[in-house]
């Protein structure tokens, strides 16, 4: 046997040795039973790197709190948290404290301000408000300041107030606290911040090696209802101790000794969205360039007498077809005269949309006669040209094996209005009808801890680019809906489109979620439309039409949405007439890319219930196309009207699947986390809304992404 | 020139699967998708049976070791591939391009064998894909240092080479590239990719 280099070998110890690179040695925040930046039990003062999202799970005694935590921007973070406390009511049965729960369940949101950011000598410091619009029972505030000496040990030292201020307090700086009436919660309470007595807490954190950190802190939270009136847990020390265990970049686990008579557990897990699993995705390598005859030495090679040639169209489209199938991009149009092509396509795989117009460009480049010099790629969005990136060839010849090409070429582009489909050339071939089809699993949730888990068949028939027949059946295979707890305080007195969600989970163990016949048409240049008639979603079935105006190289977007819809019967067949109920709907939306990812929505219009408002959103969107967001609505619904929470309001979260694969794909499941879903500020939830596909195509997106035009 | 049905270019790729499948063959073996060979047991007589300049290129990092052999050639400038779907170009032998690997080098600006072999101090540009897919550059001045010389044995083949270490250096990081030489040629390279992905080893197997 033949035997390699030993020099090879001990190459790759030494290139194993030199990367990818040394593992980070600094002291990360850990997550606090809150699930914000924290000792243990008590928050500290710095803050989760930019862009960080975060699910904690932490419980202790009879108490269990689910956080999802997201740094915002690298000084504001946002969390949403679950808390539940069990036999809420054992020793107060038949006291004027009994309020009926056997699990008392609450939602809070948190914000916290990072003022200072933690330097050499200085500290970072953070502002913030915990349960600042719920039902006000966690309530509290604080400013906290954290300082980390030789990367292995953190010390925090904070003030705090409400909940934190329970517990030693030194006084009341800011006057008296006053009674918190929450009504339907949901509000923010601005008289009570910073009110009250005020109490020191702190912590000490001291990291073992990468592995295992050990903690301790004094708390300031008292306990007041969990311990002193509803006796859930002994609070007999202020002092907690406890050690955590770090696997890997994303989870931690930590063991806890909690107010001297409870053991806790917390485990979280934190993800970077600007990451991706492995790195990057793996993508097979593109074909390279083509390579033209120089002019001079051949200059029969860039006569356009191709053009005449009677099979040319054919014997193009078949080269190109075949080059674009392996990236799973199919074409919808091909036209060219002898200087220029006109390449419409539909990209069904790749996530980047510069990647796969980078793709489509190679591939013309390998694929057409020399004399054609312009490159027109058109990336198609449900029939609708999306935009046109228009590629000089000798551009795509000359920067190829260049520095920095993406720069370079992103330079030399043009980014237009994808313009009418040229009345000549070939469409189509062996793509439509097209029939997919799929199974997901499907939750459906009544209550916290009740709901059922089933399956979901989904199928899409497009008769032609931009006409499409779709639906998707749901069978019910598992539930625990006989657990619902029935509150008569729950019952909304504005017509039911929404609040019945457990009468349709119920009755619809196998249900018809959607049944549509939609239609996108181009109808002027930057305008772009949408008619959807059916069964639109699980509680509404009639007509949708929305109209969308977006320049490519814009950053405005403006939307018109009008709807007729009867609410559907609850056990999800065909009937509409259960509830007797018919609207109209409508909004005007403006949609605007603030650049750096953020995208900010305003819906104005009617809503399903019949009341009036409007709808402000704001996203965050990362490279790797996850996505977070925040929205509110106020309608003329009134906070009596609406019932607890007294307004619409949650998060949103969007997971592409390359993402979690690493390998190319355009499926995404986004997730939607409310307070509480009331009927108050429901609007229509139709499939197929425009502006999101559309604004893949242009400029924001197109740039963010340009990176990858060579990958 | 008129239209005309494209050719499939994979034959280069066959060979090297055709390459890899006769080694397992030989031993007996059948080859199963995605079966790792060990690229320690080709010989040197199957690898030149093909009669095509073979490259070994080692991504630990990654998880890759693979055989490549040339795809295309415009001037200087080479890229090779492998069957198992990754692509590395080099210009004169000094690495500007990866593709496949995920975290792969987008391009590079880099100096010229002579300048390396010679000890010349020049500068460096790698560009990488960085967080949320935004091209991150890293700009790097490189020194040479003195050549030693070598001998590789390389698949029962002994090579005279002058090895040379290019130490590149930017405040808050450095780079170690090591090029073995014989005569103006690059015989075996250890050549950084991008931080995710590490270095790679390349060894001029089949000329």
């Amino acid at each position: 046997m033949n035997r390699v280099s030993t020099k090879w070998a001990s190459a790759v110890l030494a290139s194993a040795l030199l990367g990818p690179g040394p593992a980070l040695a600094e002291m990360r925040p850990s997550l606090s039973f809150a699930g914000v930046p924290g000792v243990i039990d008590m928050p500290s003062g710095d803050a989760m790197p930019d862009g960080t999202i975060s699910v904690t799970v932490g419980s202790f005694g009879s108490q269990t709190r689910t956080t999802l935590s997201f740094q915002i921007t690298p000084r504001i973070s946002g969390s949403f948290r679950f808390s539940s406390t069990r036999n809420w009511n054992d020793v107060t049965v038949g006291t004027p404290a009994d309020d009926g729960y056997d699990t008392y369940s609450d939602r809070n949101f948190d914000l916290r301000f990072l003022v200072f950011r933690e330097s050499d000598y200085m500290p970072a410091v953070t502002v913030g408000l915990q349960d600042f619009i719920g039902t006000g029972k966690h309530s509290a505030e604080y400013i906290v300041a954290t300082k980390t000496f030789s990367d292995r040990v953190k010390v925090t030292a904070g003030l705090g107030w409400g909940r934190y201020g329970s517990y030693g307090d030194i006084g009341s700086p800011f006057g008296v606290r006053p009674a918190i009436d929450f009504g339907n919660g949901g509000k923010p309470e601005f008289g009570q911040w910073f009110r009250g007595p005020v109490a020191p807490f702190a912590g000490v954190e001291y990291k073992v090696n990468d592995r295992w950190t050990v903690k301790a802190e004094y708390s300031s939270d008292i306990y007041a209802e969990e311990a002193a009136l509803r006796g859930t847990f002994d609070r007999n020390s202020p002092f907690n101790f406890g050690v955590e265990y770090q696997r890997g970049p994303n989870m931690r686990i930590g063991l806890y000794s909690l107010y001297g008579s409870e053991i806790g557990l917390n485990f979280n897990l934190v993800f970077d969205p600007k990451q991706r699993a492995g790195g990057g995705i793996s993508v097979s390598p593109p074909i390279a360039v083509g390579t033209r005859p120089q002019r001079s030495a051949d200059p029969d090679a860039y006569d356009g007498g191709w053009t005449l040639q009677p099979d040319a169209a054919d014997i193009l489209y078949a080269n190109l077809a075949k080059r674009l199938a392996v990236d799973g991009i199919t074409i919808e149009h091909f036209s060219y005269t002898s200087t220029t092509v006109q390449l419409r396509i539909r990209n069904t795989q790749i996530d980047s949309g510069p990647q796969a117009i980078g793709r489509a460009a190679r591939a013309l480049s390998q694929v057409m006669p020399a004399s054609v010099e312009v490159f027109q790629i058109v990336p198609t969005v449900r029939g609708m040209g999306a935009s046109k990136i228009t590629v000089r060839r000798s551009d795509l010849e000359a920067l190829e094996h260049t520095a920095a090409n993406d720069s370079a070429l992103r330079a030399r582009v043009d980014i237009t209005d994808a313009g009418p489909v040229p009345d000549d050339g070939l469409g189509p071939i062996g793509v439509y009808p097209k029939f997919t089809w799929g199974v997901s699993p499907a939750m459906r949730i009544s209550q916290p801890y009740t709901g059922a888990v089933g399956l979901r068949f989904a199928a899409s028939y497009e008769m032609r680019p931009g006409l499409v027949l779709s639906g998707s059946v749901y069978q019910r295979l598992a539930d625990n809906l006989d657990s619902y707890i029935f509150r008569a305080e729950d019952v909304s007195v504005l017509p039911h489109v929404r609040s019945d969600v457990h009468d349709y989970n119920v009755d619809g163990g196998t249900s018809i979620d959607r049944l549509t016949l939609a239609w996108h048409a181009k109808p002027a240049d930057n305008l772009y439309s949408r008619v959807t008639f059916g069964y639109l979603e699980r509680m509404h079935a009639g007509i949708s039409g929305e109209l969308l105006w977006k320049r490519a190289t814009s950053r405005l977007a403006l939307g018109a949405e009008l709807n007729y819809t009867m609410q559907r019967d609850t056990d999800g067949g065909l009937g509409v007439s259960d509830y007797d109920y018919g609207i109209a709907t409508g909004h005007v939306s403006a949609y605007y890319d603030f650049g750096n990812g953020f995208l900010g929505q305003i819906d104005a219009g009617r809503y399903l219930a019949g009341d009036v408002g409007a709808t402000v959103s704001l996203d965050r969107e990362f490279g790797s196309g996850v996505k977070v967001g925040a929205f509110a609505t106020l309608t003329s619904a009134s906070a009596a009207e609406f019932g607890e929470g007294s307004f619409d309001k949650g998060l949103r979260i969007t997971i592409p699947m390359n993402w979690v694969l690493g390998k190319p794909s355009r499926k995404e499941t986004t997730t939607t986390i409310r307070s509480l879903q009331r009927d108050g500020g429901a609007r229509l939830d139709v499939e197929g809304r425009l502006y999101e596909p559309i604004r893949d195509y242009h400029l924001g997106q197109l740039d963010s992404q340009w990176g990858r035009t060579w990958q | 020139m008129g239209p005309h049905m494209a050719m499939m270019s994979g034959a280069k790729r066959a060979i090297l699967t055709l390459l890899v499948a006769t080694t397992l063959a030989a031993c007996g073996m059948i080859p199963k998708p995605g079966q790792r060979v060990d690229l320690n047991a080709v010989s040197r007589e199957k690898m030149q049976a093909f009669g095509t300049p073979i490259m070994r290129a080692t991504v630990p990092g990654r998880g890759v070791d693979v055989l490549l052999s040339i795809r295309e050639q415009k001037g200087n400038v080479v890229t090779w591939e492998a069957a198992e779907g990754y692509t590395f170009t080099f210009r004169d032998g000094v690495l500007i391009e990866t593709r496949g690997l995920g975290p792969d080098l987008m391009s590079a600006s880099a100096p010229s064998p002579g300048a390396i072999a010679s000890g010349t101090v020049s500068a460096r540009s790698y560009f990488f894909l960085g967080d949320s897919d935004v091209t991150q550059r890293r700009d790097y001045t490189c020194a040479p240092q003195s050549a030693v010389a070598e001998v590789l044995s390389i698949y029962a083949r002994n090579h005279q080479t002058r090895q040379v270490t290019e130490l590149c250096t930017r405040q808050g990081g450095k780079v170690t590239n090591q090029f073995w030489f014989e005569g103006r040629n690059i015989r075996q390279s250890l050549q950084f990719i991008s931080p995710a992905a590490g270095y790679a080893v390349f060894v001029s197997v089949v000329d």
